[in-house]
């Protein structure tokens, strides 16, 4: 059941507008500059700094919402982005005719989320072990680092390579967004392919560019993965084959037609961080901390030699024990399946994606937990923010903390929530052995065992959820 | 089906890269040495001028002195002036004049306990056996915010060997554990100065009493 936007004239109107995207892009890019000057000049307390607490707590929290209705809308506005486009193209939104860009084309070995998702597990440990989300400074840095290498690689490589194959974002972005309710696509298969031989979509015209992701919206794309909804094919379609729809939760989960093994470890990789690997430094760091303590200097966190390797190791660990555990579910459901069955590696990578549902509702579940008690502080940092524009250098008093609601209350909420997740991973499993096995005993046999998987993973989150802080 | 027509590539300028990459060289340099410490990471108030005031930050309250060293209850400024604030933890004194400060605590409520109640000695002393001696210092509504570092100069003790034997001698000397901060004040008005909550959420203090070191309007700023 879908429902295309695009047949609203006002919203068609819109979304063929050239400058749509640039702007959309400019509110974005004028938080983003705020958010850089209060961080990099601003009080350095994460609490009273305007641009920690609206980067971590607000676009945080909005991006996580976004992937469930908009799929990949942030990356539609995201400015850092929207810097490598911008050095490539010399226009803010017309096509140019001249380009500083070199248009080299990626490197072959490196077109996939491996990159991707180890640059993510950089992110996420620098922000475990260095705490980058309680650093002003460390927040504006990350902000430049990645705006200058959207930048450069623009300048080098064609399309927006950085947003495809660099961002540390793009892979846990693209795969939530998996599970969105909404997706851009063709319309008719057909069209695209006996009456359209230019295919602008990918390659463009004399006004349109192709799809800055490298993506072919008349041909392959089935999925959001890669989709930043830029709206450049909508409005390079000649057929007007594009369609922006509403439609089901999840759908790109048992819908996708050729999984891939880089996916498909980003996406155990995504629900490892929202599951096992927080199990597993919550058990160990004191005591691993502890032992190294012994043969690396000590120093007073986040420059704390043994803390940092500590973190590091545990999510080596974590995320080791992640891929054991779904390859090992995996190989389960291949023998339940019988012989008949694919090779394990293979349930492996089609399966991983049905558990994306478990860590997306687990980080909402969280941030559930921290919205509920830190929204006060953002009325308090706005206020300290607006007295000194926008360097942000001044105290706003205390920090205002209203619990909404109780911890019990919250609680409820958060077993709601992976309870949520879990059913939608069950379906999407279900469906997926569907599609893997004519046989529906076999496609019960094989999916068994993965239910198992989830239902295991929910519970560590539960439990997580419920233990006590370090 | 014929091939497809290729779209009109954008042509390819070597100036125009080159002055991109210029451009982007330029502007990674600045990044870097911003990070380095080598390109002013803020602007710079002017210089020492105008008021000056000691705040010595005890546990938990404050003793403010003028730019003579006379102890005043608050620190008055005219709107528009600079003003320079030197913060110093009474850890940098002497243990006798560590523990006279913090004999003040006693002589009002705080955190639930009645003025005198020796439970505040008690927190005090526990305090300082953990190690809690720094402040963040800030003054609500004001670039005011100074984490103070007197630690390194306790040597894992409660109390300083070998320091400065009075305000003005720290001051005179120069010694490391006093942290300075220079601003404008340009709004009128009475501002509260405390000791700023730790963690995002608003719920770490640098220990017990922390939390109550808010002294209500004592830095003032007054028409000119």
């Amino acid at each position: 059941m879908t429902r295309d936007l695009l047949v609203l004239a006002p919203v068609r109107r819109a979304l063929r507008f050239r400058p749509f995207q640039f702007l959309a892009i400019v509110p974005a890019a004028l938080v983003v500059a705020v958010v850089v000057a209060s961080t990099w000049f601003g009080i350095d307390h994460p609490g009273f700094n305007f641009g920690t607490v609206f980067t971590w707590v607000v676009w945080w929290g909005a991006l996580l919402l976004s992937f469930v209705f908009l799929g990949r809308a942030w990356c539609l506005v995201c400015p850092i982005g929207a810097a490598g486009e911008w050095v490539q193209r010399l226009r803010l939104w017309g096509r140019s005719r001249y380009t500083a860009g070199l248009e080299l084309p990626w490197p072959r070995r490196l077109r996939n989320l491996w990159l991707a998702t180890g640059l993510f597990l950089v992110f996420v440990w620098l922000d475990n072990g260095y705490g980058m989300s309680n650093s002003p400074r460390l927040t504006a840095g990350l902000i430049a680092v990645l705006t200058l290498a959207s930048a450069w690689i623009g300048l080098v490589f064609e399309r927006r390579a950085f947003c495809r194959y660099v961002c540390p974002l793009t892979a846990f972005i693209g795969l939530n967004s998996l599970f969105s309710t909404l997706e851009l696509r063709r319309r008719e298969a057909e069209v695209c392919r006996a009456d359209c031989a230019t295919k602008d979509c990918y390659r463009g015209n004399a006004t349109t560019y192709g799809c800055p992701m490298g993506e072919f919206p008349g041909g392959a794309m089935d999925t959001n993965l890669l989709c930043i909804l830029c709206t450049e094919c909508i409005k390079g379609c000649g057929h007007d084959n594009i369609g922006l729809r509403l439609r089901a939760p999840g759908r790109d989960l048992w819908a996708m037609r050729r999984p891939r093994a880089d996916g498909a470890f980003a996406a155990v990789t995504v629900v490892g961080l929202a599951t096992l690997i927080p199990l597993v430094t919550y058990a160990w760091l004191p005591k691993v901390r502890g032992l190294l303590a012994g043969v690396l200097p000590a120093g007073i966190p986040p420059n704390d030699p043994p803390r940092l390797v500590a973190v590091g190791l545990l999510f080596a660990i974590g995320l080791g024990a992640s891929v054991a555990l779904v390859y090992g579910f995996s190989f389960l459901s291949r023998r339940a399946a019988g012989a008949r069955a694919l090779p394990a590696r293979a349930l492996f990578v089609h399966y991983a994606y049905a558990l994306i549902p478990l860590g997306l509702f687990k980080f909402l579940a969280d941030l559930l937990d921290h919205a509920l008690r830190t929204w006060g502080a953002l009325g308090d940092v706005t206020r300290a923010l607006l007295l000194d524009f926008p360097l942000n250098r001044t105290v706003a008093g205390r920090v205002t903390v209203v619990h909404l609601l109780g911890p019990v209350e919250t609680y409820l909420i958060q077993i709601l929530l992976l309870l949520g997740g879990l059913l939608f991973t069950l379906f999407a499993l279900h469906r997926i052995s569907l599609r893997l096995f004519d046989d529906r005993e076999v496609a019960l046999a094989s999916f068994l065992p993965m239910a198992g998987l989830g239902v295991v993973l929910t519970l560590v989150s539960l439990w997580m959820l419920g233990a006590p802080l370090l | 089906m014929p091939a497809p027509p290729d779209a009109p590539r954008p042509v390819r300028h070597p100036a125009l890269t080159a002055a991109a990459a210029l451009g982007l060289s330029v502007l990674t340099g600045l990044v870097v040495l911003a990070f380095l410490g080598k390109f002013p990471p803020a602007p710079r108030d002017a210089g020492r001028a105008g008021a000056v005031f000691y705040v010595v930050a005890y546990h938990y309250g404050y003793a403010f002195y003028d730019r003579t060293f006379a102890e005043v209850a608050a620190m008055e400024v005219k709107a528009g002036e600079p003003v320079t604030l030197y913060i110093v933890p009474s850890q940098a004194l002497p243990r006798e004049m560590v523990l006279e400060y913090a004999e003040r605590s006693l002589r009002a409520p705080i955190g639930g306990l009645a003025a005198g109640d020796p439970q505040i000695r008690k927190k005090i002393l526990e305090d300082f056996a953990l190690g809690n001696v720094e402040h963040i210092i800030g003054i609500t509504g004001l670039p005011v915010y100074v984490t103070t570092n007197v630690t390194a100069a306790l040597n894992a003790r409660p109390f300083r060997d070998g320091g400065p034997a009075t305000l003005r001698e720290a001051v005179e000397r120069g010694d490391p554990t006093i942290k300075t901060v220079t601003f404008t004040a340009k709004r009128v008005g009475a501002y509260d100065v405390l000791c700023v909550d730790s963690g995002m959420d608003g719920a770490g203090t640098c220990g017990w009493g922390h939390k109550w070191m808010v002294a209500k309007g004592a830095f003032i700023v007054r028409g000119q």
